[in-house]
């Protein structure tokens, strides 16, 4: 049977570094996934992802034996909100598109698939992203928290300082503005 | 309950987080209404849209190798015990106390009253002289009742000490023909003879 996240924890805490190098791998590649869709780019997303672990193994003696999981990406949230807010300064990045993600995100290497089904892969990939980067940041967040990280509800909650009722509002909007934005690919799914 | 808080509950039900008095009603409610079939349908599908738009990328190797490399050196196991730093505190404690005794005693007036400077801290004081005296003392393993011994130490340094300002020479028979200085580290036997012959002198 699998270990449980916090079974690697505690392991880790005990001495085994393996048991960190687990857990890490784990996460690698979701919380990367999640940090890069909330429009940071793969060199600055290393940056976050690398700061997210760091902080993990310094605040271990605080973590309280919850969910290892929404504690994580309280922390990724925290670094990627406080790296996006940076970013603002110079760059919008709410603008219809994804801003600069649109043109690095075709970049990025894809999975091992047959060139037809990489060539479709990557124009929905793009779609979509293009969608979701037209939510606002909160509701884009709570989008990619539930659908990328599989975070419940109550950790979205916790993670952006909100109620479960508001968490819920936003992943309502967001569905809602994305049936509309990807009307045409819904109804390919369907079919 | 509106269509609104259903569509709640179907995100809920999604996610496993629904309460269980809510799952009935809403399966009731989704069987007799489209709108909110339909939002659950869409929601299925956006999940598995974004489910094929997941990029499968993943950090540099560098990033990897630094984070297990600050795993390995800020571990947390590596840190100094507690015990062993009690300990250590402890052994200060006693090495500050022993010096401070020492110093203590040897400054102490001669020939004061037997009463007027006997306080709880030249007591102390003299006591931890004589439990590290009995810790250094080869002797000290032929004593039968060590915490027996060790109990009886802030009684025998009163005795000492009130000795010591009367300026009374200790009994020939405590010292062997030692000289004064000499008796004040005295075997075990010694001790426990001193004890006895001074309770009943104060007897």
């Amino acid at each position: 049977m699998e270990d449980s996240d916090e079974d690697l924890l505690d392991r880790y805490k005990a001495g085994d570094t393996g048991a960190l190098a687990l857990l890490v791998e784990r996460y690698r590649r979701q919380l990367f996934s999640f940090i890069l869709r909330l429009s940071i780019s793969p060199s600055d997303a290393d940056e976050v992802f690398q700061e997210v672990w760091l902080r993990v193994i310094r605040k271990i003696d605080s973590y309280r034996r919850d969910s290892f999981r929404g504690w994580v990406y309280r922390i990724t949230h925290n670094l990627a909100i406080d790296h996006i807010r940076l970013r603002q300064k110079t760059v919008s990045l709410d603008v219809p598109g994804g801003g600069h993600g649109g043109i690095w995100m075709e970049s990025l290497p894809g999975h091992e698939r047959s060139p037809a089904a990489a060539l479709r892969g990557r124009e929905l990939e793009g779609r979509i992203r293009a969608a979701v980067a037209q939510l606002p940041l909160e509701q884009r967040e709570v989008f990619l928290l539930r659908m990328e990280g599989d975070v419940p509800f109550h950790e979205i909650a916790r993670v952006q300082r909100v109620s479960i009722n508001t968490a819920l509002a936003r992943m309502h909007y967001a569905l809602g503005k994305l049936r509309t934005l990807l009307h045409e690919d819904r109804q390919n799914i369907e079919s | 309950m509106r269509c609104t808080d259903f569509e709640k509950y179907i995100l809920l039900a999604d996610s496993g987080e629904i309460p269980a008095k809510r799952r009935a009603p809403l399966a009731t409610h989704l069987a007799q209404c489209p709108h909110c079939r339909a939002f659950q349908s869409d929601a299925l599908a956006l999940r598995t849209l974004d489910g094929q738009a997941r990029t499968d990328s993943s950090p540099s190797a560098k990033v990897m190798d630094r984070i297990m490399a600050a795993a390995e050196t800020r571990h947390p196991g590596r840190d100094i015990p507690t015990p062993y730093f009690g300990r250590r505190m402890l052994a200060m404690a006693a090495g500050l106390s022993l010096i401070l005794g020492t110093w203590y005693v040897a400054t102490r007036t001669p020939n004061a009253s037997p009463t007027a400077d006997l306080s709880e801290a030249r007591i102390a004081a003299c006591s931890s002289l004589l439990a590290a005296m009995m810790e250094t003392d080869s002797l000290a393993c032929e004593m039968e009742d060590v915490t027996q011994t060790h109990a009886d130490l802030p009684s025998l340094a009163r005795q000492l000490l009130i000795l010591q300002d009367m300026s009374v020479d200790p009994p020939e028979d405590l010292t062997d023909g030692a000289t004064p200085n000499e008796a004040i580290r005295p075997t075990t036997l010694q001790w426990r003879s001193t004890h006895a012959t001074t309770a009943q002198t104060c007897g």
